[in-house]
């Protein structure tokens, strides 16, 4: 990992852009899902939600975020970028707590708080790392 | 059988982001055109695809609250797998993070 990137090529950068396309896709997916729920028949198979632009809009999110993955593998040792990703479980209930108004109980602030100070711990060595690069 | 089909959905889920990593370090050296490189890379994505099938499979039986903390386990095994099969560096603090992630995503699941 010797090679000097350009920022928006930095796959540090890059894997911040997936997990934030993961949260975005997440938090669309829960709005087109809400928006068709109430149309009869077929509700079970997911496939009404096609109706919502919202839907689309995650998919094409979805397809971003596979690509940033994809660039990031190429890059980083999965045995970081794997953990790192995993922000988006503090990204998605935070979404949905500040777009959607959704409710977070005291023991999932715990949960949160547990899972940020674990990519800390992850993070404080990428951050030598990230000097390198 | 359940648990059959979680241990195949995780085990699923390894093997796939393994073969994308792997495919992905081989597409460095040879090219993404090269034909052991698309057979690394589709075999990754078949890998998630069935992950993700079995997923909906077994969410169609538990709950997502059920479910979802064993999903946080994947965390901990694949940094595991990925120095095993990937001969990638382990460290303690590593190994620590990526439990208290593990652990963390599990009590954000169970409230």
């Amino acid at each position: 990992m010797s090679r000097a990137f350009r920022w928006w090529a930095n796959p540090w950068f890059v894997l911040v852009l997936e997990a934030i396309f993961v949260t975005a896709s997440e938090v669309l997916l829960k709005v087109g899902a809400s928006e068709t729920r109430r149309v009869a028949g077929w509700e079970w198979t997911g496939l009404l939600s096609l109706a919502s632009i919202w839907i689309w809009v995650a998919i094409v999110f979805v397809i971003l975020s596979f690509l940033c993955w994809i660039y990031v593998l190429r890059h980083i040792p999965l045995s970081i970028a794997f953990p790192l990703s995993n922000v988006v479980h503090v990204l998605v209930p935070l979404s949905c707590w500040i777009f959607l108004g959704e409710h977070i109980s005291g023991t999932r602030w715990c949960g949160i708080a547990v899972v940020i100070f674990g990519l800390a711990v992850v993070a404080k060595p990428v951050a030598k790392i990230e000097e390198k690069l | 059988m359940a648990i059959f089909i979680f241990t195949i959905e995780i085990a699923a889920v390894v093997a796939g982001q393994l073969l994308l990593k792997h495919a992905m370090e081989e597409s460095n050296r040879l090219g993404f055109r090269d034909r052991r490189v698309l057979r690394l890379f589709f075999s990754g994505v078949a890998s998630l695809t069935i992950s993700f099938f079995l997923t909906i499979a077994l969410l169609q039986h538990f709950d997502l609250s059920f479910f979802y903390p064993i999903q946080g386990s994947t965390v901990v095994l694949i940094v595991l797998a990925a120095v095993v099969f990937l001969r990638e560096k382990l460290s303690i603090r590593l190994l620590l993070g990526s439990l208290l992630i593990s652990i963390g995503i599990v009590i954000v699941s169970l409230s």
